[in-house]
């Protein structure tokens, strides 16, 4: 390799996180870097769904994170030039027993005194967003905040834009090893060569406790699976964003939401619903740690689309003509990681975001930005430093 | 509730000509293969050929494709197999299991071993105006053609000059359809030189070094660009449809999805499961045979067919060392006789390396 | 616009069988028993069979053995039917999904 390569910055992953980092890096005129060991979008954030959900978040700062973020989505939507299909729709919470109801009334209390809008619904008033729900729906919680986008072209979005403000992409490269000389990022080495640079964000999702490893870090994020079927395209016939509140306690690991069903509880079964731009309803969803295996199953399947019929009877009516699977990097209390880490000048994890990358895609990649170039951030972000855990 | 599930020895996916003749054989074998295709009927492709094939005796030379269909679905009737039609094969799990939705419902099927004869798709390229009714591939022509009795335009312009261009046009006009011409990018047909021939001898134009440019049209295609690659003149044919026989692509999915190692050949269409001489995929107990392994001729993914039920048979204890060698030994007789003529040179060349590596 | 084969040198008379109507877009129309949707249609001149959801562009049949959905179409009030390989049955209501808004196109 006779060219040396250069960067004031590396980012290492080229998922939603890693690009809304360069985005917002190049936005403040860094010189930006962002190594992809396969291609753009190619883990967790080409294989989710586009909830940018809001009353799915944790009150305190993981609620003011992700309200941040969501007032950052609409000008990402003007900026980018990429259509990202964001849809400010509204979302729903489904509850299936008076318990579960308690427990989201309890919630939608704690999340308003947050700043959240949150309004709990009788069965009669659900009608007004979704015409048919099935026979044991009891109410449910609406968020008129939560919104929808297509993660794939948010990612290629931000990539693509921020590659235009001069960021550079390499795609099929592999980060080999780290080089940290007195206590500082010197050095990145890849398949593409070395990349001389002071600075590196760890945006590498499931990737991150390899890169970790690099610098002698252990970063705890697990692999937690899950699977998703895709209908055929129809009309629009969704009007908002729908989850069961059993999806709320799988993420979150509330007891009184958990799915009481044996086999939706060994699969972390939770329901979600939306209809993409395109008319899809995507259909979700599991939580299981299997490892790096990414493979979708029959049984999942079956249990996803019998679990949506609870909610949506008339899915029965619309044609499966896919799945996939997608590895979300969990971290141990579902939150991401972000931060610095010690005895290490210039290495910055943003990872472990567990299923909420795409919501908390901007203000991560924002304070990131802030991190990286000034050292401190607009938002505090000691509650999701990595040594939370020990 | 948990999905239906059922073990069985041999589910074999597709009943075309690789699928029926791998059906066959391991009946002949004592195994009692499933075979499961999503069509109303049996028999592949074949059953919308109207033309009489080549090749020896063991692959029904001498009779049109639609008739030697109909005698190896009655071959598996009389053999015992049971053909389940209209059931889709959607899913191929790395456990093995095939996800099945047919006129039963929906449920799983755990075979031992599994021969995948998915056959191939038509291939597409991108051009202005691909979008528009009126264009489609050849293939499509020819189900509309020779199985609905319906013209897919009056006038057609057939992009590719290979066997299916040349083969689709001379049925068109057969048909009572314009053949406004054939358009070949490459300085020759690939292929045979009497397909060729009877298509000009009815003075269809033959264009070679000539590539498709753009299809004009509101409603559906009202003409065609073509332009020739050396003087790159643009000649624009009225048409009302335009036909592409660019190529076919194994249907290589459910291997993929099974975990099957993918190789890439051009020569056999593209990727497709790697396997080795005998039809084993790079998984244990799955076999893959037919245009899904590579697209050659029908009587290929006859003898493929056969060849993967032979693996499969030994590999399951109903046939011995000895009795398989001397079956394989003949069927790999018989097609490196299929693939001997000079016009099959390419496909030598992938296979060798296929089997290298 | 007819297009359908009658007397095929081959495959002898094509004419016979009985006859059906299905109503495309509220219009009726002949069909021979049996036969998928589209090629009903296509015999007719009838090739456009849904506009695109984008941009509103006319598609129609392109693979004819149930693997592109370019024919799918609103049967009966079910959307999404892949008429290529859906048979026609007496009075069937055939419908084309998708709003046309494109004009001509021209290179």
């Amino acid at each position: 390799m006779s060219e040396i390569l250069s960067s004031e910055v590396v980012i290492v992953g080229g998922g939603v996180i890693g690009a809304a980092t360069a985005y917002f890096l190049c936005k403040e005129g860094a010189e930006v870097m962002v190594i992809e060991a396969d291609d753009l979008a190619s883990g967790a954030s080409g294989a989710c769904d586009g909830f940018v959900s809001l009353q799915t978040k944790m009150p305190g700062v993981h609620l003011a994170m992700a309200l941040e973020s969501a007032r950052l989505f609409p000008s990402l939507a003007e900026d980018l030039e990429v259509n990202i299909e964001y849809n400010p729709c509204g979302g729903l919470m489904l509850a299936t027993s008076q318990e579960q109801m308690k427990e989201l009334r309890a919630r939608a209390k704690a999340l308003k005194s947050g700043g959240l809008e949150v309004e709990m619904l009788s069965p009669a008033e659900l009608k007004e967003y979704l015409p048919e729900v099935g026979k044991g729906i009891k109410g449910g919680s609406f968020c008129p905040q939560d919104a929808q986008v297509n993660p794939i072209s948010l990612t290629l979005g931000l990539a693509q834009k921020a590659q235009e403000m001069g960021a550079t992409i390499l795609r099929g490269c592999q980060v080999e090893n780290i080089v940290v000389t007195n206590n500082r990022v010197r050095e990145v080495h890849t398949t593409a060569g070395n990349i001389h640079s002071r600075r590196v964000v760890c945006a590498a999702g499931i990737g991150s406790n390899q890169i970790g490893k690099m610098i002698i870090v252990d970063v705890p994020v697990l692999p937690q699976r899950g699977q998703i079927l895709v209908t055929e395209q129809r009309d629009p016939i969704l009007k908002c964003l729908v989850s069961g509140a059993e999806y709320l306690g799988t993420k979150a690991n509330i007891p009184e939401l958990l799915p009481t069903d044996e086999e939706a509880a060994k699969l972390g079964l939770g329901f979600t619903a939306e209809q993409t731009a395109s008319g899809n309803v995507l259909l979700g969803s599991t939580r299981e740690f299997v490892g790096f295996d990414s493979n979708t199953t029959p049984e999942a399947m079956n249990a996803i689309a019998r679990n949506a019929m609870r909610f949506l009877p008339w899915v029965e009516d619309l044609d499966v003509i896919r799945s996939f699977a997608g590895l979300r990097p969990c971290s141990p209390d579902g939150l991401p990681i972000l931060g610095t880490v010690k005895g290490v000048k210039g290495f910055y994890l943003a990872t472990g975001h567990s299923g909420d990358g795409v919501c908390l895609a901007p203000i991560t990649g924002k304070l990131l930005s802030e991190l990286v170039l000034d050292g401190e951030t607009s938002l505090d972000i000691e509650p999701f430093s990595l040594y939370r855990f020990k | 509730m948990a999905l239906p599930a059922y073990e069985c020895p041999m589910v074999v996916v597709g009943a075309g000509p690789a699928g029926l003749c791998a059906a066959l054989e391991a009946a002949e074998a004592g195994i009692r293969a499933l075979v499961m295709d999503e069509n109303e009927r049996g028999g592949g492709q074949l059953y919308k050929q109207i033309h009489r094939f080549f090749g020896s005796r063991h692959h029904g030379a001498g009779k049109r494709g639609f008739e030697i269909a109909a005698e190896m679905v009655e071959g598996c009737e009389r053999a015992g197999v049971e053909i389940r039609l209209s059931s889709a094969v959607l899913g191929c799990f790395p456990g093995g299991e095939l996800l099945v939705d047919g006129p039963e419902g929906v449920y799983l099927l755990r075979p031992q071993a599994t021969v995948l004869a998915t056959g191939a798709a038509e291939r597409c390229f991108p051009f202005a105006g691909w979008t528009l009714p009126g264009v489609m591939g050849a293939g499509a022509a020819q189900t509309l053609l020779n199985v609905h009795g319906v013209l897919p335009g009056k006038r057609v312009l057939m992009v590719g000059a290979g066997n299916v261009g040349l083969i689709v046009a001379y049925q068109l006009l057969q048909a009572g359809a314009e053949v406004a011409g054939v358009v070949e990018a490459e300085r020759g047909s690939r292929g045979y030189e009497v397909h060729l021939q009877r298509v000009r001898r009815e003075g269809v134009p033959v264009y070679f070094r000539h590539r498709l440019l753009a299809a004009e049209g509101d409603e559906g295609v009202e003409a065609a660009l073509v332009e020739s690659v050396d003087e790159g003149r643009v000649r624009r044919f009225r048409v009302d449809a335009l036909c592409l026989a660019v190529g076919l692509v194994p249907q290589a999915e459910l291997a993929a999805m099974r975990g099957c190692r993918i190789a890439y050949a051009d020569e056999l269409g593209g990727f497709l499961p790697w396997h080795d001489r005998e039809m084993r995929t790079s998984v244990p107990g799955v076999y893959v045979a037919g245009d899904a392994a590579g697209v050659e001729e029908a009587s290929v993914a006859m003898d493929e067919g056969r060849l993967a039920a032979v693996a499969a048979a030994e590999d399951l204890g109903a046939l011995d060392g000895a009795r398989a060698a001397a079956k394989r030994k003949e069927l790999l007789a018989r097609l490196e006789g299929l693939r001997g003529g000079p016009t099959a040179s390419h496909i030598r060349r992938a296979r060798a390396r296929l089997n290298a590596g | 616009m007819d297009l359908r084969v009658r007397r095929h040198p081959v495959l002898g008379d094509m004419g016979g069988g009985d006859e059906v109507t299905i109503f495309v877009d509220g219009r009726p129309l002949p069909a021979r028993a049996g036969e998928p949707i589209a090629a009903a249609l296509y015999a007719a001149g009838i090739r456009a069979t849904r506009y695109s959801r984008g941009k509103g562009e006319a598609r129609g049949p392109f693979c004819m053995v149930g693997r592109c959905t370019e024919c799918a179409m609103t049967v009966d009030g079910i959307e999404n039917v892949r008429t290529c390989v859906t048979p026609v049955r007496d009075g069937m209501r055939v419908d084309t999904p998708g709003v046309r808004r494109h004009g001509p196109a021209r290179v």
